[in-house]
Formats: C-alpha cells, structure tokens, sequence
C-alpha cells in the first residue's frame, strides 16, 4: 500500500497538496492506480458506507495526480465519488488546491464540470443533504466563480433550479443574476417546482421580493414568464410561473395582448386561466384588438377543457354590446360559437346558439360557418338558427350504428405441445388470466387423450416434486392438485 | 466536394453532434423564417449545409404551429413525466415539390411528419436532399408568436452569402442517440407501410373528436356515421389508439384543420396495434404515428425482420438504392423496370431500405418517398440485437432439423410450416405480434441456405 494513502484513510486533507507535489510523474501515475482500485471499492455499500468520509480526501489526491481538465474533471465527476457528504466544504478544498492552476485551465475545467452534471429527475439525491445540491453541483458552481466561467448547459440550470428550491436563497445566491433569467427557457428547470408547496412557495415569494428590490428587472421577469407560457408544454411544468406572474400582478401596460391570445391554443390549462383573465381585463378597458378578441374566443372555443369553452361564452355575453357594434368582433364571436354548436353538454349548446341569434349574421365567413356548424345540431337546437343564418339544408340522417353485443375475447391459439404447456404452466403461476388457464385445462384434456403416459413424462420432468410444491404455495392453482391426474 | 471535407453530424453509438453555421431565426417584423441545416444528403453527395428552399411559405400560422408540434414531440417521453433537457432535431427533406419534417419521441413511441405541400410554397428548390434543421428555445417561442394570414419568407438552410462568410460551425449541438431510438425512427416507415385508411372525417367531426379523447387506456376507434366512436374492443375496421394523450399535440392545431383521416392496420385478434393520425392542414398535412402502447417503443417490433434475413434482399436494396433521385412518390412499377426486378422483389427492396432510414412511407399517398436519414440508421440496424442472436445460433449450429419444416433450436422446437412458431417463452408471450423470435429466424436462415443450394 502506498504510504500516501494513509493520508486519504486519516482524512489529512491539509498534507494532500504537499505530498502529492513532492512526487514525480511516474509516482504521481502509481499513486493514481491505487487511488482508482480504491474508488472502485466505494461500489460495494459496505465498503462505502464504512469509508464515506474518506471521498473528499480521494477526490482531491486523485485530482491533483492529474494534469489536463479533462481528467481531473472525468476523476471527479466518476460515479463512485461524485457525491461527497460535506460538498460545499469539498468543493471549497478543491478549488483551493487547484488554485495555483493557470485561470484558463480552471475555466476550462469549470465548463467541463458544468457540462458533466446529470440533472436529477426528482428530489431524491437531497436526502443526504439538502444544501448540497445535486451531486456535482457545488463543486461546478464553486471552480465557475473561482475562474469567472458562465456555465453553460441546460443540465446546469436545472441543478441550480434544485439548489434554489431546498435553500430557498436567492438574496446571497451570487449566480442567481444569471440563472433567473435562464429558468424561463429551460424546461426542465421547472421539475422542482411542480409540487406547489411551502419550498415553491418560499421561491416565488423570495424571488417577487428580488424584484421588488430591484435586483432583477421587473418588465424581463414578465416578459420571460409570457415567453415561458409560449413555450408550454405540463400543467405542472408553467404552474410556478403562472404563479410568479400573479404575485407580480402586472399592470394593464404589462400585458402583452397579442402574445397572451397565442398562449390559448397551445398552452396548458393554468396557464390559459392566466392569460384570459389579463385579456379580460384589456378588453373591459377597451386595449384590445377586435381581431385578437376573436382569435382568442376562437382558440378557446377548441379547447379541450370545459371551463374554458364556458369562459368563452361569458366572455362574448358579458361583452355583448360591444361586440354586437363591431362587425369585425361579431365575426369573430359566431366563428368561436360555430365551434362550440359541436360541445356534448346540451346546455353549453343552447347558450351559444341563443348567443348566436342575438348577435345575427354578421359577415358571409361567419354566416356559412353557423349555417354548417347548425346542420349537426339536433332539429331542435337548430331551429331558432334556421332564418337568420338560412340553414336551409338539414344534415344527413344520420346511419344508424348500433354498438356491437359484448363477447368474450377471442382466445390464444391452443397449445400445441408439450414444451409450450410446460411454458404456459410456469407462466400462469404468476398471472390471474382465466383464459391462460382455460387453454392449459384443453391441452391438458388433448394430449391426455392422444397420448397420457408421454405427458405425465414430459411434465414430470420439468416439475421437480420441490418445485411443485413451491409452486402450489404461491400460485392460484388449486390446493388439490389432484386435477393434474398425476 | 469531398465526403471527408464537409462537416456532417457525428454520430457515436451514444450521441450525435449537430452543427450548424447559426441559429435558427423567426424574424417576426421581417417576415422571415430561416432554418439552418446541419450536414445532409443530396444528389451530388454529402454537403456541410445544404440549402434546400427559399421563397413564400403562404400560410405561416399554420406551418408554425405544426413546426412547434414536431418539436413537441421530440422533446416528449409519453410514458415517463420527467422533463427532457434535450431534443434531437427534426429531419427535413426537400422532395422537389414539397418539404417533409419529420421527428421522432424521445421515447420512440411517437413518429411525427409535416408535409408542406406545393400549394403552400411559392418560391424556388435549390437542391434536393435531406437532413437535419436546428430548432432552438427562442425559434419556439417565435414560431408560437405567429398568427394571422400573413406569409413567411422562408429559407431552409444558409443561402450562398451566408455559407461563404461563415467559417465552420457557430452552434453545435451534442444530443444522446440510442440505438433503440435509431431503429424505432427507421421501423416506423415499414409499420406505417402496411397501413390503410380506414376513416375520414370533416373538420367539425375532427375538432370534436380530437377535443373529446379521454387522456388514458386502450381503445378502438370505430368508424361510425361521419365520425369515430370510441369503444373498449376491436372490431372490424377499427382503428386502435393506445395513450389517447399522445394526440394532444393535434389540439393547437385543430382551429386551421379541414379534416382527419385515420389509417391503420387490419384489426387481428384484441392486441393493441399501431396507427397513424393525419390532420389535413391548408397546402400542408400534420400525421403523427402512435405505437401499440405508449410505454412500447416501434423498435421492437420486429417488423423488418423478416426482410433482413432474406439473401437476395440486401443486393435488391442496392439496386433499388441507386435508382432513388429524392422523389416525392416511388412509382414501384417503374422501380421494378428500371432494376429488372419483379414488383415483389422491389416491394421487399423497399422494405429493407426503409428499415436502413433510406426511404420513407407516405400512408396519403400510400407511396414510399426517398429520403435519407442523415444518421447512420444501416450500421445500427446491421447490430439489430434479435438478428444478431439468431446469427450466433446459427454460427454455433445450434439449429437442427428433425423434419421437413420442424426443426429445433436450442432446445426449442421451431415450427415454419405456415405462420412460424415456436416454444421459447418469448413467443409463447408475444405469439409473432412483435415479428419473429431468434429461434424462428435462426431456422428460416438455415432453412434458406439449405434450400438455395437445391
């Protein structure tokens, strides 16, 4: 053993740096060997948990045995120590011991180290330590603010976005200036925040308070929250933005009206809550465009969610009058309410239709829309339709298609031979499928018939009497095996 | 040009590096889309940064809403919620009178392709070919600004100024490609080959039905007056829809559609099958491809196997391969004359060249097209695992005939006469639903070599 590994067993991390100087490169390239066949052994728990304090020591010894970034950074980043218990105190140590490094090969270092995270997929790392971070992480942000580096990578983001979430600090956070901006367009950085929660919570509310300060500029945090939303993607996903942007409560100059009208379609139903409330508010003040307004009852109306195709409709009756005095909004509300004649909910159906009426034809576009949209209404619904938009025709009756009697599914193939049924009768062990014993019961009956003797041999001798009973114990074959007949 | 000397992706078995000479840009002012293109394919061979079209897409709403579809779904696994912090970019091919962007899932469960039709360009084919375009956070966020009736000008791939000024690569990207993921994309084409149309609906028909999916299980999709009806089990002319969630990317889409039609397979027995889902768009179609489950891949279906094994296929492959000009529809017939080959041996020519990404399925036009994926689908196909262990079976003789058409592998009996079966577990399982076993194709493979000699 290699008497410099005492120092990694003691945990010596001061004397770390002078030992491994006074070595030259061929001692420096044994001592590596051995510090890698250590590393190896932090695979088994066992070892691992009896030696855990020993990583940082490892990882420092190991990193500074080497000379290019890329090793060292491939050194620390191996899955075996990559996860040190104390990582800020590690990382503090590292940075330290590498110090005396050229500042472009710690930035070089510091962009491999950034590069190399793996972004956690859920919280699971932080049961060792909240304020870690995930594996990797104090380590990459400590050597980037040692060597001025702006790390780069999505990875990078969402770990900072994890650290965030458990700590909760961005007041003394010294990168937050730079990665809040870069949550908006990251989508995974928003997995931490899907719970809504007293951590996502304390984050909105820290970070309004940022704002409020003054810290990060209020039109760029609005603006990347709409810019979020156009993206779209999970409800759970835009839920913290969605957030953000109400305890921000932006004033009616904030709204973008024509961004918020092309979140409808696409974006997810929080989201579209948000975005017709703020086009309501523009509306009732008169600042937004008649073709938006269409546009966005349009996009609601096709709308999956029910609420949304009802916020449609209040919106257009509530806004009556006006929209009855603009050609270009009244086209635009029969459009939407065309769409909503094909709703399931009768109710929602009689509503746009009465709305329909009331507004009357306004533009051939819009006229023939409803005229067709009627055709598939039921006579009754129609009716009130029928001379003011001149649908004339009615739809086509309708083929009756009566719903096929329910029948069993059809069955597997039968078995055909002795090996399939051994198959099928270690299979069924595990399984509670009726028709899998159904076919067992009919091959059994089949070969029993052609040829008994041959079968009881097969089968005997692929169940072992210990088997068997095991079998028996665990299985849903009865207890009386006595059916099998031998 | 020389193949060494241009920049194409690199492709290990673990990741892909795109480059591109910029980012691609929605300049919404100017009215201009430029997409950058990484290395591709054309007639004249391999080229750093092909450019493909410039000119008018006449109806940008719709075409970027349909763009941000396809990056939907390559960013999505359907299966797994945790967020993806990477996206493999779509593909591109210019065919002459039309551009096709396809993507693939991230979970290889979902096969998206937006045909841009003739009617919807207006401007001039530079070159014809194929490969990858960059999609990036803030071209999204462009693209989901777009609205109105206002055209685009559109440009796929750097134009002569823009590829003499700029010096090697100024974006690059590294993205993980998995085998499984490879084969998937490929396989789909194939799949997707034996499908039929088995409805069509009008656009309130469409809009209704795609609003009104549940979000989860199995279900069937039986044509019923002028729409769907959606219904636990099989019957004939159903089409199946498994994940029903994984049609959600059609909903932004439904305000500029004017119908769906629906393709699928012929309905065997009650196991969920594949199907393809194409929303007509004005001068473009949207299809998106679904697999049988949403937590099973296309990769394991096995469909190609059968077309691997064959001897004479590979060299059919070839013939056919060099008779492709990037044409928008294969004819077969005039395939099969200009190789010499029977219209059956161009058929499985065209099989095996779809499982290489050589060749693509339209199921509107039920015609393959050429394109080529500009990854290295052949390589990863020829380490198919299945076939790979079939091959050692037979290198380790481990086949044996006991009778004409019976033979048994490893000590399970394979049965070829009629549809093949076998006695391994995983046929037992899977009864061919998801192609061959390496039993079964170790015996046809020695049962060819037999039989060819005779």
């Amino acid at each position: 053993m290699n008497p410099l590994l005492r120092l990694v067993a003691s945990n010596r991390l001061h004397d770390i740096p002078g030992a491994v100087d006074a070595l030259d490169a061929a001692g420096r390239k044994e001592l590596l060997a051995e510090l890698t066949a250590r590393a190896r052994k932090f695979s088994e728990w066992q070892w691992a948990s009896e030696h855990r304090g020993e990583v940082t020591a490892l990882r420092l010894m190991g990193a500074l045995c080497q000379g290019g970034a890329s090793q060292v950074a491939t050194w620390l980043q191996r899955r075996e120590l990559r996860d040190p218990g104390k990582a800020w105190d590690d990382a503090r140590v590292i940075v330290e011991a590498l110090g005396d490094r050229p500042l472009e090969w710690r930035a070089d270092l510091a962009r491999r180290l950034a590069a190399g995270l793996r972004p956690p997929r859920d919280g699971n790392w932080s049961w060792r330590g909240r304020d870690n971070g995930p594996p990797g992480y104090a380590l990459a942000v400590s050597m980037a603010l040692n060597s001025g580096v702006e790390p780069e990578g999505d990875a990078f983001v969402v770990c900072w976005a994890w650290h965030a979430y458990f700590t909760g600090d961005l007041r003394n956070d010294p990168i937050a200036g730079v990665m809040v901006p870069r949550l908006f367009d990251v989508e995974a950085a928003a997995v931490p925040f899907r719970q809504v929660n007293a951590f996502t919570e304390r984050f909105v509310g820290r970070l309004c308070a940022e704002v409020k300060k003054g810290r990060f500029d209020r039109a760029a945090i609005l603006d990347g929250t709409i810019g979020r939303f156009l993206i779209g993607g999970d409800a759970r996903d835009t839920a913290v933005f969605v957030e953000l942007r109400r305890l921000l409560d932006p004033g009616l100059g904030e709204m973008p009206a024509r961004d918020l009208v092309r979140c409808l379609p696409a974006g997810p139903a929080n989201v579209a809550d948000r975005a017709l409330e703020e086009l309501r508010a523009l509306d009732l003040d008169g600042r937004l465009d008649a073709g938006l307004f269409g546009e966005a009852a349009g996009a609601l109306a096709l709308r999956a969610e029910k609420k949304h195709v009802a916020g449609a409709l209040k919106w257009i009756s509530d806004t009556f009058e006006v929209t009855k005095a603009d050609s270009v909004r009244a086209e635009g509300a029969l459009l939407a309410l065309a769409d909503v004649f094909a709703a399931e909910s009768p109710t929602t159906r009689a509503r746009a239709v009465r709305l329909a009426v009331k507004l009357g034809p306004c533009g051939e576009t819009a006229r023939a829309a409803v005229a067709d949209a009627a055709t598939r209404l039921p006579a009754d619904e129609r009716a009130p339709l029928a001379a003011a938009f001149g649908v004339t025709e009615t739809a086509e009756e309708e083929v009756f298609t009566g719903v096929p009697l329910v029948g069993a599914p059809p069955l597997a193939p039968p078995i055909q031979t002795t090996p399939e049924l051994v198959v099928e009768l270690k299979d069924v062990q595990r399984s509670d499928d009726r028709d899998a014993f159904e076919r067992i019961m009919a091959a059994i009956v089949e070969f029993s018939h052609h040829d008994r003797e041959a079968m009881a041999a097969d089968l005997r001798a692929d169940f072992e009497p210990t088997a068997w009973d095991f079998f028996r114990q665990i299985s849903y074959v009865p207890d009386d095996a006595g059916w099998l007949l031998f | 040009m020389s193949v060494g000397a241009v920049r194409v992706p690199a492709m290990s078995d673990a990741q892909i590096a795109y480059s591109y000479s910029r980012a691609s840009e929605l300049d919404l002012a100017a009215g201009l889309l430029g997409l950058s293109t990484s290395g591709g394919l054309t007639p004249s061979g391999l080229v750093a940064r092909p450019h493909f079209f410039s000119g008018l897409l006449t109806r940008a709403a719709p075409a970027a809403a349909a763009l941000i579809g396809l990056a939907d779904v390559a960013k999505t696994r359907y299966h797994d919620a945790r967020a993806v912090t990477f996206m493999r970019d779509p593909v591109v091919t210019c065919n002459g009178d039309r551009l096709r962007f396809e993507s693939f899932s991230a979970c290889g469960g979902v096969y998206a392709r937006l045909d841009v039709l003739q009617e919807a360009l207006d401007g001039d084919v530079v070159e014809l070919g194929t490969t990858n375009v960059d999609v990036n956070v803030p071209l999204r966020k462009a693209l989901a600004r777009v609205g109105g009736d206002d055209p685009l000008h559109l440009a796929v791939g750097d134009d002569e100024v823009v590829a003499t000024t700029l010096d090697g690569a100024v974006v690059e990207k590294k993205v993980p490609l998995p085998e499984r993921w490879l084969r998937g994309f490929a396989e789909v084409q194939v799949i997707a080959s034996r499908f039929d149309l088995r409805a069509s609906l009008g656009r309130a028909e469409a809009v209704k039905f795609v609003r009104d999916l549940p979000r989860r299980g199995v279900l069937w999709a039986v044509p019923a007056g002028r729409s769907l009806r959606l219904a636990a089990r099989p019957a004939p002319g159903a089409v199946c829809l498994a994940g029903p969630e994984r049609l959600a990317v059609l909903a932004p889409l439904l305000r500029f559609a004017t119908g769906l039609r629906v393709y699928g397979p012929v309905v065997e027995g009650a196991q969920p099958m594949a199907s393809a889902w194409e929303l007509e768009l004005p001068g473009m179609r949207f299809t998106l491809t679904v697999s049988p489950e949403p937590r099973r891949g296309f990769s394991g279906e096995g469909a190609v196997l059968d077309d691997l094994t064959g001897d004479t296929v590979a060299d059919d492959a070839d013939l056919v391969g060099a008779l492709l000009r990037f044409e928008p529809r294969l004819d077969a017939d005039l395939l099969a004359e200009q190789s010499g080959l029977t219209r059956a041996r161009v058929g499985a020519a065209l099989t095996r060249l779809g499982t290489g990404g050589r060749v693509g399925y339209d199921v509107a036009e039920a015609a393959h097209f050429h394109r080529e994926l500009p990854y290295d689908a052949g390589r990863v196909l020829a380490m198919n695992p299945r076939l790979r262990s079939a091959l050692d079976l037979v290198e380790q003789g481990a086949v044996r005939f006991t009778a004409p058409g019976v033979a048994q592998v490893n000590g399970k009996t394979v049965r070829l006469a009629g549809k093949p079966t076998c006695t391994c577990p995983w046929w037992i399982d899977y009864r061919g639903s998801r192609g061959p076993c390496k039993h079964v194709l170790a015996a046809q493979k020695v049962s060819a070599q037999v039989e060819v000699p005779a």
